[in-house]
């Protein structure tokens, strides 16, 4: 009797330790990090963002026009690629003065910015995550400033996208200008996505190359001149 | 005449240690590596059948780095989780991506290496062939740099698409 009673408790306490053990394991968090790194342009250099540029205008952010995934599908770019998403913002852009380049009697162009892609994450459980991965280089531009900035032309969108990074440039209220970038050494900004699926945390770090400022700080006149000499 | 060469070989050893330090420590680590030095890879589906400029230039970095650096083997399995691949972006600068998953305990899961068809200037061979160097550099854990090196985002892809000293460098440290 007693050895019988003994057999059930055993039992017993085997049966409590695996489902408490079974369900810290299928509980436990579990962080999947990702690192995601991309080959753009990028100079620190005035000459170089003007050589590199087909347009460079001087004028305000009217509005955000339009959302679009800027991934094609490559048999026929008119059509959305369906496997990738690459969010890109069309900004309505008022072109008060011409520094390099032609837009006819144009006074509106479109310009558009990378906002986003999707990046898709296996869970380990055969699961497959759609993460966002805010692009680390993008700025949201300020509607109340004058900029100047520095763009390619798009002929199958008829719009201008950037030329390189960087490629815009703040204009403040003393007709100086101040550099844009999160690449610039200065700016300590979030390259990190990071999201929560069940008991699973996603980590998508972008990795980012730092320039050196050697723009900020110019008037405007001056850097008219010096986009002028290498036109 | 002792002395001299004394002076000679001090100086040796001092404008020699000065070289070394500036080659060895340039480069950026990204803190993760391959589990080895030899690793498969299968071609994602806009790459999967037929040739092209993107294809061959992957096809040349891989030999490139097997070639130059300490860096065994990158084979083809289709059942391969290492894609090489490439993507349709238009009003885009960028000439590729790399992706690399699961990089927490220092050792990457496994990783995907895109060039973008939609980059105006990727037609030509060199370009394509630097891109993807850069993003294969990526993956076997080099970060980006401001020296003369594949891994610099503001390189001439025209004329700089092998690996470089700096690059060799990095990947000998790694592996």
């Amino acid at each position: 009797m007693l050895k019988q009673n003994k057999l059930k408790i055993i039992l017993s306490s085997i049966l409590v330790l695996g489902t408490i053990s079974f369900y810290i394991f299928s509980n436990k968090e579990e962080t999947i990090h990702v690192l995601a790194s991309a080959d753009y342009p990028v100079t620190e250099n005035l000459d170089e963002m003007a050589i590199e540029s087909d347009l460079v205008v001087m004028g305000k952010y009217v509005k955000l026009d339009s959302k679009w995934n800027m991934a094609r599908n490559p048999k026929d770019i008119s059509q959305e690629d369906p496997e990738n998403y690459v969010e890109g913002h069309i900004y309505t852009f008022k072109v008060d003065y011409v520094v390099k380049g032609n837009i006819q009697n144009k006074k509106m162009i479109e310009i558009n910015h990378r906002y986003s892609e999707t990046i898709d994450i296996e869970d380990g459980d055969g699961n497959v995550e759609k993460a966002t991965n805010l692009d680390p280089l993008y700025i949201q531009p300020d509607l109340n400033a004058k900029y100047v900035v520095f763009l390619k032309y798009e002929p199958t969108q008829n719009h201008y996208y950037k030329a390189i990074e960087p490629f815009t440039v703040k204009i403040n209220e003393l007709d100086k200008v101040e550099l844009q970038s999160n690449l610039l050494s200065s700016v300590n900004k979030a390259k990190k996505n990071e999201f929560k699926a069940g008991n699973k945390t996603f980590i998508i770090d972008n990795e980012i190359h730092k320039i050196q400022d050697n723009i900020s700080g110019m008037s405007i006149e001056e850097l008219k001149s010096k986009i002028n000499q290498k036109k | 005449m002792k002395r001299y060469a004394v002076l000679k070989g001090i100086g040796t050893i001092v404008f020699g240690s000065v070289l070394f330090c500036n080659s060895s420590f340039a480069y950026e680590l990204e803190g993760y590596k391959m589990p080895a030095t030899s690793t498969s890879y299968k071609w994602g589906s806009n790459l999967d059948s037929g040739s092209s400029v993107i294809k061959t230039g992957f096809i040349d970095a891989m030999t490139n780095w097997e070639n130059k650096t300490v860096w065994n083997d990158f084979f083809y399995n289709s059942n391969s989780l290492n894609t090489l691949n490439s993507w349709y972006e238009v009003s885009s600068s960028y000439y590729g991506r790399n992706t690399s998953y699961g990089v927490s305990d220092g050792v990457a899961d496994y990783f995907k290496s895109e060039v973008n068809s939609g980059n105006s200037n990727i037609t030509k061979i060199n370009v394509a062939k630097s891109t993807a160097t850069h993003e294969l550099g990526h993956a076997m854990g080099i970060d980006h740099n401001d020296i003369n090196s594949i891994m610099n985002s503001a390189r001439n892809r025209e004329v700089l698409y092998m690996p470089q000293t700096d690059d060799i460098n990095g990947i000998a440290a790694i592996y």
